[in-house]
């Protein structure tokens, strides 16, 4: 150290700072590169953001394969991107802010982001062929890609060690003490079932026991009237919470989430799970060890499933319009459709195809959608269109979590529920 | 006598250390179950059906080569960047003694008070703002500053005799020469310590790469392994497995980076 | 000569502009300037959402104090600051002791195979928050969790880990301090092997036992990151989320939720922005005062 030269001046000190100041501009300044929708040959990239399950089979991926090659000199070639299911609303708010929408979106809400999607009135597709309508304002903005819906899935096998019947008609529906009894009786009677009845912690399923029993969220006559505190919502709840006492028929654990129905019903220790026509894949790829089925639910005053879904839709302003259009177009033609929906196991949004599955019962939950209440629908629609960008978020679920847990009772949960909607929910009144 | 105390001791450290990390070899364990045995009870300990299906799926259905690139590429310049501002940053904190280093030091010291999660939208419009957007630069120039690597630099320095400085100060060598040839060498083995930290921050982060990326092609691999997570659905089985992929990389840095804390001969440095 | 004469007596001035001083910016600049563009200037935006009814699209207007207001009146956010006190004040002197003692013991060398000691004990830093949460799942689930289908098997009544408050609670202190204290540790490791063993030689040349040597040396040299230690855990256990998230997420009822997730839920997943930016910044504002006065602390122990 001795020989180290003497005596620098701060203006070495000061260099040195200008210098790290200058290196992290330089840092800066070349990273910005935007993103181009047209590749350096020209070819127009079209592309597609998604957050499927991977339990769906990659069908969009096997669209996007069969459209690049039917279109591969025609310059035109789609890219699916897949990204989670709990960042989907990040991403498009930030690139909505970015200028760098995706050409084309498939996900379970449009309305929020309605000023950004691309009207579709003027392409072939025709609105009338889709179950749920994505009309707004007269113009047809979103497409219905597939419907999900709420149903209940057996373990045949120990249903049928024990000869319990279950209904896959009509006229065998059970009403919900009647279920109630049945399940009982298969864990009885099975040294290998030790829950009879498991549901998943989500408000689309636990929503659908309540609208059972003639649970309204807005009165059909003046949508901001919110009507949910009523006593057949309270007959609901205490029929829903007893399930999770003592000598009910399923566990706390299930039912607040902190263990997953699903995972659950594959130990095979389950007698019924009531869940969405998703599962369907998962439980074919990964239950081995004993048979299980869907069958039609319990009803008490209404018969309801939840019927759900994604949107398939275009954004404005991405400069790949036109193709964007010609793809939505190519994708609804029958056998293009059909085979989109066969690929991913899904419940079709339109009602102009014939889709075959490889795996069983799909049609009990066609069976469903046919003869449930319009009530959840209207709800959801209510939710979805006139409060657009606002959100109660999981309030009945969160309600439900906590009276399970014994901090609310059922005018605790109708409190809080009505509260939340309230609080978050413009211009409604109780 | 001794002897038998000694191995005493040395079953008993082994014993806690494997049920110390019993939850993670359990984790590996599962990942080679498949989907049906995942879900069995009676659980099975040691897989029954040994498959490598898992790890073939996620091989198949992820780029994780470009995943690893863009990840590892993040973690290092990161991590660069990081040990040589926190280190510099540190240094003037502890080593120097002006009202104003204080206020800076608190000031720092709020950063880390306000989580990342609730501030996003503000952060994304910074990020925007500087052009960062859909780069792999986004995912490393917001996170460098940061508090936690100059807090523990801070800390290291202070413990480091003043003596050292004012020796070479008296021998004639300038205020940077002080610091990047005796202070920045001695402090080797917290270098790797924040290097490790630097390293496990960003191949674990997801909130930047998140908010600073939207081409499918730039993607790191913590953002593949969330789409593992569906709505309803968690894809079990592939989920496991490529959180055990994602986790050898950082595994084998720290090993290196083990022996350079390890190794590191500190006392004989600081006597001065 | 002359040089050095000058530089000293601008030195001894300590005010002014001198070239130590220089330098001493010098190094802080960069951190300084991203302390600007990525913390103040994001936080700025943050106060001004929380004075609105901002809902993270279009609508935003300016409510005064009403977020504010209402936030004090929510007995929610009592509850959940005094669950997250609680949290903090069980599991930093938990994940204290037990990463200074990991620490003495893997930076001793003379344990034959302490280099596997270490990675396996170290192994725990290297998983993300959500990996943590993931793998004590496997552990602490009720139905296929490791620890209740041992319980089974060996005859003994199953614990309830989802469903009993106190048993969910010790899971996400056992799983944070698990994940958390691997950090501190390494810390701590890199602080002990800056110890002088010319000291602790001659401390037990003059008769010192162990625990002289520990409480007399050892435990003095670690006092300042000891202080980093301590505070960060103080600000880490009151930021605790995305593993209790993915490990119980908040249950059963609201037994395990803690402040961050409270945002998290009553604000971003309702878009109530502004609602969600006004409890970050009361948030803030207690750690503020807690670093502060641990500061404080910290600064009269060492005069």
């Amino acid at each position: 150290m001795k020989k180290v030269a003497y005596g620098k001046k701060w203006k070495m000190a000061l260099g040195t700072a200008c210098l790290t100041v200058a290196g992290m501009a330089a840092l800066t300044g070349c990273s910005g590169s935007s993103s181009s929708s047209t590749s350096s040959d020209g070819t127009v990239e079209l592309e597609i953001l998604l957050a499927d399950d991977t339990l769906e089979g990659g069908a969009m991926q096997a669209m996007v394969d069969k459209f690049n090659e039917e279109h591969a000199d025609q310059g035109v070639q789609a890219y699916v991107n897949e990204i989670a299911y709990a960042d989907m609303e990040t991403q498009i708010k930030n690139r909505a802010q970015a200028g760098n929408l995706p050409a084309l979106c498939k996900m379970s809400n449009f309305d929020t982001y309605v000023d950004y999607v691309l009207p579709l009135d003027d392409t072939s597709l025709d609105p009338e062929m889709f179950n749920r309508s994505g009309v707004r304002d007269g113009k047809l903005m979103a497409t219905d890609i597939n419907d999900t819906a709420v149903g209940m899935i057996i373990n045949k096998t120990a249903f049928d060690a024990a000869g319990v019947s279950y209904p896959t008609t009509e006229e065998e529906r059970w009403t919900w003490d009647e279920f109630v009894a049945a399940v009982k009786e298969v864990d009885e009677k099975n040294e290998s079932i030790t829950t009879p009845f498991v549901i998943d912690h989500s408000q689309q399923r636990s929503g659908t026991v309540l609208y059972h029993f003639g649970m309204q969220y807005f009165d059909p006559e003046d949508s901001t009237h919110i009507v949910f505190r009523s006593e057949d919502t309270k007959r609901g709840i205490e029929f829903f919470l007893s399930m999770f006492e003592d000598g009910g028929i399923s566990r706390p654990s299930i039912g607040t989430g902190a263990e997953n129905a699903q995972d659950v019903f594959k130990t095979g220790t389950v007698a019924a799970h009531l869940a969405g026509n998703w599962v369907i894949t998962d439980y074919t790829d990964n239950i081995t060890d004993f048979e299980w089925t869907p069958v039609l639910m319990p009803y008490e005053k209404e018969k309801s499933t939840s019927l759900g879904g994604n949107w398939f839709y275009a954004f404005d302003g991405t400069g790949v319009e036109e193709e964007a259009k010609d793809f939505l177009e190519w994708f609804y033609q029958p056998e293009n459709y059909a085979l989109y929906c066969e690929t991913g196991n899904y419940l079709p949004g339109t009602n102009n195809v014939e889709v075959t599955y490889d795996v069983p019962g799909l049609d009990i939950f066609n069976m469903e959608i046919a003869a449930s209440w319009d009530q959840p629908q209207y709800d959801t629609e209510v939710t979805e269109q006139e409060h657009s960008g606002e959100s109660a978020g999981n309030a009945l679920r969160d309600a439900l979590d906590r009276a399970i847990a014994g901090e609310l009772d059922a005018d605790g949960v109708m409190d809080y529920v009505v509260k939340q909607h309230l609080d978050s929910l413009t211009g409604l009144h109780e | 006598m001794k002897k038998v105390k000694g191995v005493a001791v040395h079953v008993l450290l082994f014993a806690l250390a494997f049920i110390w990390i019993f939850p993670v070899i359990w984790l590996v364990l599962s990942s080679f179950k498949d989907g049906s045995e995942l879900f069995t009870y009676p659980l099975t300990i040691l897989p029954e059906h040994f498959t490598l299906d898992n790890y073939k799926t996620a091989w198949e259905q992820f780029d994780l080569m470009l995943y690893t690139g863009n990840t590892a590429f993040i973690t290092v310049v990161a991590t660069v960047i990081t040990v040589i501002m926190s280190s510099m940053c540190g240094y003037g904190l502890a080593k120097y003694n002006y009202k104003w280093l204080n206020v800076l030091f608190l000031c720092l010291l709020a950063t880390t008070m306000l989580p990342t999660e609730v501030i996003m939208s503000p952060s994304f419009t910074v990020l925007n703002a500087l052009g960062l957007y859909n780069s792999l630069w986004g995912c490393i120039i917001p996170t460098v500053g940061t508090m936690t690597g100059v807090f523990l630099m801070r800390q290291f320095f202070i413990s480091v005799p003043n003596e050292l400085m004012e020796s070479a100060r008296i021998d004639g060598a300038s205020e940077g020469q002080i610091f990047t040839r005796i202070m920045f060498p001695i402090c080797r083995p917290q270098i790797a310590i924040l290097a490790i930290f630097s390293f496990q921050w960003r191949w674990n982060d997801y909130i930047w790469p998140l908010l600073a990326l939207s081409d499918p092609k730039k993607y790191t691999l913590q953002l593949a392994l969330r789409t593992l997570s569906g709505a309803e659905a968690v894809n079990w089985t592939v989920l496991l497995s490529t959180a055990v992929l994602t986790m050898i990389p950082i595994l084998i840095v720290f090993i290196i980076f083990n022996k350079q804390i390890m190794n590191a001969n500190m006392s004989s440095g600081v006597k001065g | 000569m002359m040089k050095k004469m000058n530089e000293a007596a601008v030195a001894r001035k300590g005010k002014g502009f001198d070239t130590r001083q220089a330098w001493a910016f010098a190094f802080c600049l960069p951190n300084i300037l991203f302390f600007l563009i990525f913390f103040v200037a994001p936080a700025i935006v943050g106060v001004w959402y929380s004075l609105t009814n901002y809902n993270g699209f279009k609508q935003m207007d300016f409510v005064g104090l009403d977020n504010y207001i209402r936030l004090f009146q929510d007995s929610d956010f009592y509850s959940t600051l005094w669950r997250t006190v609680l949290y903090s004040v069980v599991s930093v002197p938990i994940g204290y002791i037990v990463s200074l003692g990991f620490g003495m013991l893997l930076s001793s060398e003379k344990i034959k195979g302490i280099t596997i000691l270490r990675i396996l004990i170290y192994w725990p830093i290297l998983l993300s928050t959500i990996m943590v949460g993931l793998t004590w799942r496997w552990i602490f689930g009720e139905s296929f969790g490791l620890i209740n289908f041992l319980l089974d098997s060996a005859g003994l009544p199953q614990i309830h880990w989802a469903t009993d408050s106190t048993a969910a609670f010790i899971t996400t202190i056992i799983a944070g301090t698990w994940s958390g204290c691997g950090t501190n540790m390494l810390i701590f490791i890199g602080a002990l092997k800056q110890i002088s063993t010319e000291l602790v030689e001659a401390a037990t040349l003059d008769g010192a036992n162990k625990w002289q040597v520990f409480w007399n040396i050892t435990l003095p040299h670690l006092k300042p990151v000891s202080f980093m230690v301590i505070i960060l855990s103080i600000i880490g256990s009151f930021k605790v989320f995305a593993m209790v998230q993915t490990l119980t997420n908040g249950g059963p009822g609201t037994a395990t939720t803690y402040m961050i997730q409270y945002i998290y839920t009553t604000g971003f997943t309702r878009n109530r922005v502004g609602y969600a930016s006004a409890v970050s910044m009361v948030l803030f504002v207690i750690l503020l005062i807690l670093s502060f006065v641990q500061t404080k602390i910290s600064d009269k122990a060492s005069d």
